[in-house]
């Protein structure tokens, strides 16, 4: 006997992304889901983004890690609350876990959540957390071929920031290539070029994530 | 890696359809997988084994159908099947546009083992 279902597979996780999205607008807050390839700098940008705005904005942080809480002391540092979830080894977040976590947080006390998702260019890409922003970050050592050999994350982002921008001059990273590819997989990306190390393209990057807080 | 999250949802939902029914015997199990997924079939079919295992589906196929991507261009609206990375209008050249199929994970129809006497 067969019994026909068609059912989206993946329908259980966009029915809490919206969830967590209804929540976020409930609130006002502006959810930024950073997702990268491991060590492309997704840390280093919260913490440059915190040591300028935190003063400003009312901030909170979700810091995805398979199994460590470093990235999640790196950011407690900046005395704003920060929610580990530890994925136990998963590629990617998932919006269930993200739902559950916004329990640990005063929302009303929020302006911005900043989601690090596990460093992964291809798992994270498939599921919607509910972001408000989806945040590609790529640094210079990688190589300028990553948006055409993972074009849906590049499909998907809303902004993608190419940092270690300072490595520039000793490594052969063809710009022009990697500006071109993105524009041709996504005509509307913004690309921030930047360095957390030297702190170049920031003031770009501070006034983009102003511009989202209402 | 991707695979697993999306096969521990497929039997989820397999799970609760056959509950529906009685908890027969899962003999087939389809899907409809869109080219967008980037599924890498030896992943599927081995996480498919390894969490079927001890379940009723333990014995069951899996089958699936490859869906094409469709494109629709933003400019002109031509809908169009691309042919690389870059979603390029055959009509007017600009590239981009929206995904009107290929980037689907459906789970399509459960077969069941009809009980005996049944047939
Ligand atoms: N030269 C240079 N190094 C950087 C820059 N930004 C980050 N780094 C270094 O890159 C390394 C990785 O940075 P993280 O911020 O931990 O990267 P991540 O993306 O959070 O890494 P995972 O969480 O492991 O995926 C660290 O040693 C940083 O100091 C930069 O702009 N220039
Ligand atoms: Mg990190
Ligand atoms: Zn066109």
């Amino acid at each position: 006997m067969e019994v026909q279902v068609v059912h989206k597979v993946l329908k259980a996780n966009d029915d809490l992304a919206a969830m967590v999205r209804a929540k976020f607008e409930e609130y006002g807050i502006v959810g930024l889901n950073l997702i990268s390839a491991p060590g492309s700098g997704k840390t280093s940008l919260i913490e440059t983004t915190l040591s300028h705005l935190k003063a400003e904005f009312r901030f909170g942080v979700i810091e995805g890690d398979p199994d460590t809480t470093r990235d999640a002391e790196r950011v407690a540092k900046f005395g704003v609350p920060v929610t580990q979830i530890n994925t136990a080894g998963g590629c990617h977040l998932e919006a269930n876990l993200v739902w559950r976590t916004l329990d640990n947080f005063n929302l009303h006390n929020l302006q911005i959540i900043i989601i690090e998702n596990v460093g992964n260019l291809v798992c994270p890409v498939g599921f919607d957390l509910g972001e408000t922003k989806r945040i590609a970050v790529v640094s210079v050592p990688e190589g300028h071929d990553k948006p055409i050999k993972y074009p849906k994350l590049f499909r998907t982002a809303d902004l993608t920031i190419l940092n270690k921008i300072d490595l520039l001059p000793y490594i052969d990273f063809d710009e022009a290539q990697f500006t071109a590819d993105i524009k041709a997989l996504n005509p509307d990306m913004r690309i921030i070029r930047m360095s957390c190390r030297t702190g170049e393209g920031v003031e770009e990057w501070l006034a983009w994530i102003k511009g989202l807080v209402v | 890696m991707h695979e697993y999250s999306l096969m521990q949802a497929l039997m989820d939902k397999t799970i609760e359809i056959a509950a529906e029914h009685g908890h027969p015997k899962v003999e087939r199990i389809k899907l409809q997988i869109g080219e967008l997924q980037h599924i890498v079939p030896d992943i599927l079919e081995f996480a498919f084994e390894v969490m079927a295992k001890g379940t009723i589906a333990e014995t069951a196929d899996l089958v699936w159908d490859v869906v094409p991507v469709k494109i629709k261009c933003q400019q002109c609206h031509t809908e169009f099947e691309p042919h690389d990375v870059f979603w390029v209008c055959p009509q007017c050249e600009s590239s981009g546009g929206e995904i009107k199929q290929g980037d689907e994970f459906i789970l399509e129809s459960i077969t069941f083992v009809d009980p005996a006497g049944e047939l």
